[in-house]
């Protein structure tokens, strides 16, 4: 039965949260509202005028090859991405939870890709690819190491990837460590007691605790990987050519190179719409699994 | 008690920090900023700029260089905050639209341009008749070549197509690489493409043809060749060349590591950087048989006022264009950057670009034609070409094209 608040107390709660909605009005619903404006007229980012042309940037964004090419990019990377960062942070968070040796300090050392700035994890990884790579590759004789594989078609989106997972996995990593706390001790000794496996307590008992943690990876995961802009700009800025062309970094082409503004926020809301549909059905889909919702 | 002292601090903060804020105006100190975009001469800007405030004791000059300035220029025009001092390059299609966007002081028979050469100024004038940039230096592109391994190879300069090409097959025969190619930088890839167009073909008339829709860049036999010569080349550059940058390149040419390297003179003071002791000089890219061999000019560096308001700012501004257009300071940047300048009575003393800045001053020269892009077509052009090197398909860089002239869909 929720507490009921004097009408006192309520004006001050309410008053309390003017702040934070102004800011929030400011910096997100004012431009997202300008933004929709932007979409619908021929702005080319910095001419006095612009004309409304309603919804024929939206017409436009299938037929542009570009566009079509980027979100195909944008969902394999975001797939991969999700994937493997998802398997390491199980992975990694169950190890880590185990009584071993130094557990602090290796839980600082996963943690340490996350505070670094994305732009900085990417102007490096850029010159590891250029100068070391190479060099393990003549030592170990590894023939797919030996060119930089930012420049190779084939070995770029990989190459990436790998940036991004070692940059991504911290998080999700921490937060699957703090899921595996909210596991009752009692039910693990339980199912000891019976003789239950060690997988068949994962599988029956601590991952139904996590669907809550797990359904906010997938939501974190899916949103970096499609909207990846960061790492590719720092280290391929799009390319070789069109090979690493997120939707993210088309938007800047376009808007900041291209003199397609109007082009390049339709291509946003597009985005926008997609990100949203796949948060919904992800947390309609998990929630009905969460332990306790019955 | 504690809660008092806590708010006296913050107060205290505060206010001293409004009261400094307050006394940088009031001391009479006037600051503009002075956004350069050309990553080569920071070093040498604030050399240039500790010059003119000791001159200038009121003045303060700060220079900002940024990566991908481009793209900052751009969104601080969108959102009108435009640097009261910048450089800019006049050939750019972006500085052509921002100009006629208004965004930047038309100086237009002003005094701050009275000692640059008048011909050059010509050529920048914009089609209304206006003209925003106070030019300061001249570039140029062409093959550098490393003197001391000519030498010891007994290697000849080639002034034709079919001599280069025998060239550049001798060097790779001895097993040492020809070329170094900065593809893995898009900007290097349509600084060949825009070359090729005015030295291989009529360039000029071309994208004004496309751009009237009375041609197609698409079935274009020059154009068509004239990609498939960019293709050609490659074999003589290093394996990857996708995955060197432009300053990659520009090190392993200074360290002897190719013969040859296909840039332009704003790559002079970078060079000299990496190894000082380089004996290096250039040749002009010999233009394709039956025609005639030119080099490409283009206003390198020009200045841009960009503060249209603030009367203090724009005067100081002025200042410091005519303290760096000024003949004595002209000389001392074209001596460091090896370029020749566009100001009156400057020597060209650098020995390396010699051969080429002759070829301009004889007029065997053509203005940098990628002023004739449609807006947008720079970063298109950019994309475009590395897209080709990538996959070598032709008939997708054609069509690009069409886009990048600007052809009526």
């Amino acid at each position: 039965m929720p507490r009921t608040y004097s009408k006192g107390e309520n004006r001050t709660y309410v008053l309390y949260t003017i702040p934070t909605l102004l800011l929030y009005g400011l910096l997100f619903i004012f431009p997202l509202i300008l933004g929709l404006y932007y979409s619908m007229t021929d702005w080319n980012g910095i001419s006095q005028a612009q004309n409304f042309i309603g919804l024929e940037n939206y017409r436009n964004l299938f037929s542009d090859k570009r566009v079509v090419n980027s979100l195909l990019f944008s969902f394999k990377y975001a797939v991969s991405l999700v994937l493997i960062v998802n398997f390491l942070a199980i992975a990694l968070g169950l190890m880590m939870d185990s009584r071993i040796k130094f557990q602090n300090a290796f839980r600082s050392l996963y943690f340490f890709p996350a505070i670094i700035s994305l732009v900085v994890v990417g102007l490096v990884f850029d010159q590891i690819f250029y100068h070391v790579f190479p060099r393990i590759g003549e030592f170990f004789d590894i023939e797919i190491f030996k060119t930089n594989m930012l420049g190779n078609r084939d070995t770029v989106f990989w190459a990436v990837l790998f940036v991004s997972i070692w940059r991504e996995t911290a998080v999700p990593t921490v937060l699957i460590l703090a899921g595996l706390q909210t596991v009752p001790i009692e039910y693990i000794e339980a199912a000891v007691l019976d003789g239950a496996s060690y997988f068949t307590r994962l599988r029956k008992i601590i991952f139904p605790f996590l669907i809550p943690v797990f359904s906010m990876n997938l939501v974190l995961t899916v949103k970096s990987g499609i909207m990846v802009f960061d790492v590719i700009k720092a280290m391929t800025g799009g390319g070789p050519g069109m090979t690493t062309e997120s939707i993210g970094i088309l938007i800047y082409k376009k808007g900041f190179q291209e003199y397609q503004f109007g082009m390049a926020s339709s291509l946003s809301f597009l985005l926008l719409a997609i990100i949203a549909l796949i948060s919904f059905v992800q947390i309609f889909a998990l929630k009905k699994k969460e332990v306790g919702q019955l | 008690m504690r809660k008092i002292s806590v708010l006296l601090c913050l107060s205290l903060v505060l206010a001293s920090g409004l009261w400094a804020a307050g006394t940088a105006e009031d001391s009479g100190t006037v600051t503009i900023e002075f956004f350069q975009q050309k990553r080569e001469v920071v070093d040498l800007f604030d050399e240039l700029i500790a010059d003119f405030e000791a001159k200038n004791p009121g003045i303060k000059v700060e220079q900002v260089h940024v990566a991908d300035s481009g793209q900052v220029l751009m969104s601080r025009l969108a959102s009108n905050d435009v640097p009261d001092l910048l450089t800019h390059w006049p050939n750019n299609t972006d500085y052509i639209t921002a100009s006629l966007e208004g965004y930047f002081l038309d100086l237009t028979d002003s005094p701050v341009a009275d000692n640059a050469i008048q011909n050059i100024i010509e050529s920048i004038t914009l089609e209304n008749g206006k003209n925003y940039c106070v030019p300061v230096s001249i570039n140029t592109q062409g093959i550098f070549y490393n003197k001391a391994l000519f030498d010891e190879y007994n290697l000849e300069i080639p002034t034709t197509w079919d001599e280069f090409v025998a060239l550049c097959q001798k060097i790779k025969a001895m097993g040492k690489l020809p070329l170094i190619f900065p593809d893995g930088t898009a900007w290097t890839l349509s600084q060949q493409l825009r070359m090729l167009l005015a030295l291989d073909l009529d360039g000029y008339s071309l994208i004004r043809d496309v751009k009237a829709g009375k041609a197609d860049a698409r079935n274009n036999q020059d154009l068509r060749a004239m990609a498939e010569k960019l293709l050609f080349l490659r074999q003589f550059g290093q394996k990857n060349s996708l995955g060197t940058s432009y300053e990659q390149a520009t090190f392993e040419f200074a360290t002897g590591k190719s013969f040859m390297f296909w840039q332009g003179i704003w790559a002079i003071p970078s060079i000299n950087k990496a190894n000082p002791d380089l004996s290096y000089s250039m040749f002009p890219l010999p233009a394709k048989a039956g025609r005639e061999t030119r080099v490409e000019y283009g206003v390198d560096l020009g200045l841009v006022i960009g503060n249209k308001k603030d009367a203090a700012k724009v005067e100081a501004a002025k200042k410091f264009v005519s303290f760096i257009t000024s003949t004595e300071v002209a000389q001392r940047y074209a001596d460091v950057d090896g370029s020749p300048s566009a100001i009156q009575g400057v020597k060209f003393n650098s020995d390396i670009s010699a051969p080429l800045v002759d070829m301009v001053q004889q007029s065997k020269s053509f203005r940098n034609i990628r002023y004739l892009y449609a807006p947008g077509g720079n970063g298109r052009a950019d994309t475009g070409t590395q897209q080709l090197i990538l996959d070598g398909d032709v008939d997708e860089f054609l069509a690009e094209l069409n886009y990048i002239f600007g052809r009526p869909e």
